[in-house]
């Protein structure tokens, strides 16, 4: 029971690195969030792995909640679905606090709207 | 210097950190437009709202990371180092949007406990995102 309590722990803290996409409307949005825990405030303990989003990856002792992963998951997701442009690139960061400084949970968020020629469009090129 | 007293240390400079400020500018290249996503932000603490008591320090030629009862927690100091930084660069700005933050019931972080007077310890922080591309990229078709 301790040991399954201190596996859950650990892959809370773990961090998480996701790519989310919305097509709705013909408009193709996309999501990116990598998340890491600090302790002490500035001692990085783990963070989603921005090579494998969405897996159960993480990186020990390292932070990857930056704005250069994230953008380095951007361009990934520009080259899986096709886009020929990128628009309305929007990154913000956000921190919580656990117990005053013990632990700090660091988010970082980029949104951004892909440009996808549809089939017709790649047609008439 | 014992060894009690360094992890102890550590918590007092993490505690500095954590209630003082800090003023970042981060960059990273995109590769398909050819050109960068930048994201400049700044936050700090004041007394009574409006007299300030740290932040992060946004002057150019900076020698510490802090400023103590200046106000740099403003669009205008964001927006001019994130001005400056594309000058250097020679690019076109893009997709400027501006995020704010403000919590004028201060609590110790973590712990969900405000203090009960507004405004006595407010905090205030400002996210500045932008797209830099190379001059007249946009109208070109770069891809």
């Amino acid at each position: 029971m301790k040991r399954a309590l201190i596996a859950l722990a650990a892959l809370a803290l773990g961090g998480c690195a996701s790519i989310r996409y919305s097509d709705e409307g013909d408009k193709h949005m996309v999501e990116i969030v990598n998340t890491g825990w600090y302790f002490l405030n500035f001692i990085p303990l783990a963070s989603g792995n921005p090579d494998k989003p969405n897996s159960c990856s993480c990186k020990l002792l390292w932070q990857t909640a930056n704005l250069k992963n994230n953008v380095k998951m951007l361009d990934r997701a520009i080259e899986e679905r096709g886009a020929v442009d990128v628009i309305n690139v929007n990154s913000n960061w956000t921190d919580e606090s656990v117990l005053f400084i013990l632990l700090k949970r660091h988010t970082f968020q980029t949104s951004a709207q892909l440009i996808i020629p549809t089939e017709e469009e790649l047609r008439c090129e | 210097m014992t060894k009690k007293s360094i992890p102890r240390l550590i918590a007092l400079a993490s505690a500095a950190l954590a209630i003082t400020g800090c003023f970042s500018l981060q960059h990273a290249p995109i590769q398909k437009i050819g050109g960068e996503h930048v994201l400049v932000s700044n936050y700090g603490w004041y007394l009574f709202h409006f007299i300030p008591l740290a932040c992060g320090n946004t002057s150019e030629d900076r020698w510490a990371p802090w400023v103590f009862f200046r106000n740099d927690v403003r669009m205008d100091t964001l927006q001019g180092r994130f001005m400056a930084y594309a000058n250097e660069r020679g690019l076109e700005t893009e997709e400027l949007t501006f995020r704010g933050k403000e919590s004028v019931m201060f609590e110790i972080p973590g712990i969900n406990l405000p203090l009960p007077v507004p405004y006595l310890l407010t905090y205030r922080e400002i996210q500045l995102s932008g797209v830099l591309v190379p001059e007249n990229a946009k109208s070109e078709g770069v891809e």
